[in-house]
């Protein structure tokens, strides 16, 4: 049995969504049993007080690359039916912008919102219709928007095709920064958190 | 145009006869949250909680009078010849499931009005003095107030079986032709209204009292939403094709996901842990349960009208 599974018609579309809720059900649970329900451990990534968001995340992905390298190199896995999203540069890049922003303001991301929600936090409600309200200002908008939002589209682009060098290559790469990362996050943690409790004191 | 109205052959006729739009799964499932509130809040008056100001009693059944208002207004809207409305109320036809309903709608009225009198709300005393005096006399008469609560209870379990039963005696639809659907529409109904006042209630009872009943419910809905597919895939080949539309066909995902999984299974989880206080008690579970009751409403009535003898198109 060979995998993504829906591109090789294991299911068909009513079926995919029933996965996706499952998987998203799953999802939705980590990150809550994560400490993701709450928007002030979100916030306090961006202080650099509490680095778990970058932690888990970086985790995940990491996770996932490696799962699907080492998976497509045994040929369960056909890396080139994985949907991967057109880049549009500028656009992408106001667009991560508006979302950080939006994250830092309200102290989640649109996964996070639902999480904190679905345990009743009434302020992830909120940012919820926050997100619709803004989903339809920008459904609305679209006219104005569109030209710039289809600007400076570069196609399916990816590291091992934009460098020039072998996907096992990026992936090494990627794993040694997350290293990296992870010993750097640890380190301004315990700085920060240091010289928090010592503005407390 | 005459030809093709008389041959069928068109979009409001076949492939998928959508003749109903949203005005009437809104009004089942109002009709449904009404019946349910009218059984909890008339159990409630029985149990003499509205010698105190609780919720149940006190405001739950103003709140169904203006839903059911609300209700019969997107009735009201679906009706082709808006103005010959009246019409319904000159006639009696027994086989008649709409002749049976417009008739209890009458009677759910006066129901309604005479639990709101057991107890007038301070802001509304004094008003409209007939009101005052026939509520002074109900309180005079304990046995009187013990009768609207089961008259209550009836009316609204009448009220609740007959937005499935409107569905059911409809055989010409093989998803509709089935004798659970006003079960599952009753308990669907009960379930969204224990989650109404679970969610709204500032009274500690009576938001325990109506979580449990709600899991109650919920469990209880799974096992019947069970006998209505089982009894539906025991059936003619048009039956099978009909549940098919609910369990792997063009209905599948918003079945799953939004009625089963998202309006029953995961508030349930949600609602056991809260009632073994595992976890506080938010909105976010009733809220789940009312939006899959209503969805649930949608899908049955779209779905059902997709279902038919001749193909039960898959």
């Amino acid at each position: 049995m060979n995998a993504p599974f829906f591109k090789f018609g294991l299911f068909g579309d009513e079926a995919s969504l029933i996965v996706a809720f499952i998987i998203g059900i799953g999802f939705g649970f980590f990150l809550e049993r994560a400490g993701f329900g709450s928007g002030r451990k979100l916030a306090a990534q961006f202080y650099f007080t509490d680095m778990t968001v970058f932690k888990v995340m970086f985790t995940a992905i990491v996770t996932a690359m490696l799962g699907l390298f080492w998976l497509s190199v045994l040929g369960v896995v056909d890396l080139s039916l994985v949907y991967v999203s057109q880049t549009y540069l500028a656009p992408q890049i106001v667009g991560g912008l508006i979302l950080g922003v939006g994250f830092v303001i309200g102290g989640y991301c649109p996964g996070t919102s639902c999480v904190s929600a679905a345990t009743g936090r009434y302020d992830a409600m909120i940012y919820i219709l926050g997100i619709i309200a803004g989903v339809f200002v920008f459904g609305e908008a679209y006219p104005l928007l569109k030209d710039f939002y289809s600007s400076g589209a570069m196609g399916k682009v990816t590291l091992p095709e934009l460098f020039g060098v072998s996907y096992g290559l990026v992936v090494f790469l990627v794993v040694l920064m997350a290293v990296g990362g992870f010993v750097g996050a640890e380190w301004v943690e315990k700085k920060l958190a240091a010289k928090v409790k010592g503005v407390q004191q | 145009m005459h030809e093709l109205t008389t041959t069928r052959m068109n979009p409001q006729i076949d492939p998928t006869l959508h003749i109903w739009g949203w005005e009437i799964p809104v009004y089942l499932f109002l009709g449904g949250l009404v019946a349910g509130i009218m059984i909890i809040s008339g159990y409630f008056i029985f149990k003499e909680r509205y010698k105190h100001s609780y919720f149940s009693c006190f405001w739950l059944p103003h709140i169904s009078l203006l839903l059911l208002s609300a209700g019969m207004f997107a009735l009201f809207l679906d009706l082709e010849h808006k103005l010959y409305v009246w019409r319904l109320y000159t006639a009696f036809k027994i086989s008649s499931p709409m002749s049976w309903g417009s008739w209890i709608l009458i009677l759910v009225y006066p129901t309604l009005l005479a639990t709101t009198l057991t107890r007038i709300p301070p802001a509304f005393q004094n008003r409209i003095k007939v009101f005052d005096k026939i509520s002074t006399f109900i309180n005079q008469h304990p046995t009187a107030v013990k009768n609207i609560g089961v008259l209550s209870m009836i009316v609204g379990a009448i009220l609740g079986m007959y937005t499935g039963v409107l569905l059911s005696a409809l055989g010409a639809r093989p998803l509709w032709s089935s004798a659970v659907l006003w079960v599952l529409f009753l308990t669907s109904g009960l379930s969204a209204a224990a989650a109404f006042v679970h969610m709204i209630t500032d009274d500690v009872y009576e938001r325990e009292l109506l979580a449990k009943a709600d899991n109650g419910f919920l469990i209880f809905e799974l096992f019947v939403f069970a006998q209505f597919i089982i009894g539906l895939l025991s059936s003619t080949q048009m039956h099978q094709n009909a549940a098919h539309l609910l369990l792997n066909g063009p209905y599948a995902a918003v079945f799953w996901v939004f009625v089963v999984g998202m309006g029953i299974i995961i508030p349930l989880i949600i609602q056991l842990l809260a009632v073994n206080h595992k976890v506080k008690h938010t909105p976010i579970a009733p809220i789940m349960v009312i939006v899959g009751g209503l969805i649930l409403r949608f899908v049955i009535v779209s779905a059902g009208q997709y279902s038919h003898w001749a193909s039960a198109g898959l």
